[in-house]
């Protein structure tokens, strides 16, 4: 079974990179060494970038049997960068520090956050899964 | 204290890592922190730093209309650390105080032209609703930009809020690290 491929190649998005090809190549890289390369393993990348895209079978992982505990933090997290910054309490970082080396807490964190932004960008531009909705309210 | 360690960054070798952090106490947006966080996955610190050298201090699209996009997005999802910062070269170019107060306001103050307030709309769209930037937001981004100056653009946004999103999680603050610098803080911050 091949994997799961929600972060890529993908094809119309990868069209309109080439555009810009020294920006093509930059996210190339870090498609390579950071995406789907590199020390956290990408199995829960692509569980936090399905939370990101609001996979329905992720959103209630608070309830579900389906995800140890590691998984949670991980999915806690992407919540929290996601939506609600003041979620990144004291005790979720006590279970991130736990079950993850630093290293390993600023790579997934990144992770996130780069997906969470070609996400939106994407969407802007009618491709992906953030085309449909945004994640809050507008200050202003 | 920040919750993942600042990487020691007097203890890097690599000239490459070395300059991003130099960079970072000269200039910076990025400051030395946020940095000092990503040194500890030298891949990370490469990626943010290529993708920010390209995207935003390079480019198609003009600096001082990003640094305004990048300030919105502060202003927006409230990452004052961020918000605290200011890019030299667009203040060289003009974008003063004056213009980071009135952002949350753009569609309806007088500070901004038609052009940068076509740029700030794709911005909200792109950080509040994707799916608002509709046949008519396209059509007045055209009316001012290239369409590779719109790719370059939402590159860009969707970098710095995807940062600004990770970065209030992290409690990092400024002049914690390379502290012999305050380039690129705001008055405010400068002076605190």
């Amino acid at each position: 079974m091949p994997e799961p491929r929600i972060i890529g190649p993908d094809g119309p998005a990868d069209a309109l990179r080439a555009r810009l090809p020294a920006l093509h190549d930059a996210y190339a890289e870090t498609r390579a060494t950071v995406l789907e390369g590199g020390i956290v393993d990408r199995r829960l990348k692509e569980l936090c970038a399905r939370y990101l895209a609001e996979d329905e079978e992720l959103m209630n992982f608070e309830r579900s049997d389906r995800f140890d505990e590691r998984e949670r933090a991980a999915l806690r997290w992407t919540h929290a960068i996601a939506w609600s910054s003041q979620d990144a309490d004291d005790e979720l970082w006590a279970q991130l520090h736990t079950h993850f080396e630093e290293p390993e807490l600023v790579e997934l964190g990144y992770f996130i956050a780069f997906t969470l932004g070609q996400q939106h960008w994407l969407g802007t531009l009618g491709l992906g899964p953030a085309a449909g909705g945004g994640r809050g309210q507008r200050p202003g | 204290m920040p919750r993942i360690s600042y990487y020691p960054v007097e203890t890097l070798r690599d000239p490459e890592m070395r300059g991003y952090l130099e960079h970072a106490a000269r200039f910076g947006t990025p400051r030395p922190e946020s940095q000092a966080v990503r040194a500890h996955v030298p891949a990370v610190l490469r990626s943010f730093s290529r993708n920010w050298q390209l995207s935003f201090r390079e480019g198609v699209m003009d600096h001082a209309i990003k640094e305004l996009c990048r300030l919105y997005v502060s202003r927006s999802v409230e990452c004052d650390y961020c918000g605290q910062q200011r890019s030299l070269s667009a203040r060289e170019q003009g974008v003063g105080e004056a213009d980071v107060d009135e952002l949350l306001e753009f569609e309806s103050s007088d500070r901004y032209d038609e052009r940068q307030k076509a740029a700030l709309a794709y911005a909200s769209a792109l950080v509040w609703a994707p799916h608002e930037a509709d046949d008519a937001l396209w059509a007045r981004l055209r009316g001012h930009f290239s369409d590779d100056q719109i790719l370059e653009l939402g590159y860009f946004v969707g970098l710095t809020f995807g940062q600004q999103r990770w970065i209030p999680t992290l409690d990092i603050g400024h002049r914690e690290v390379l502290d012999s610098t305050r380039a690129g803080l705001a008055p405010d911050a400068a002076h605190a």
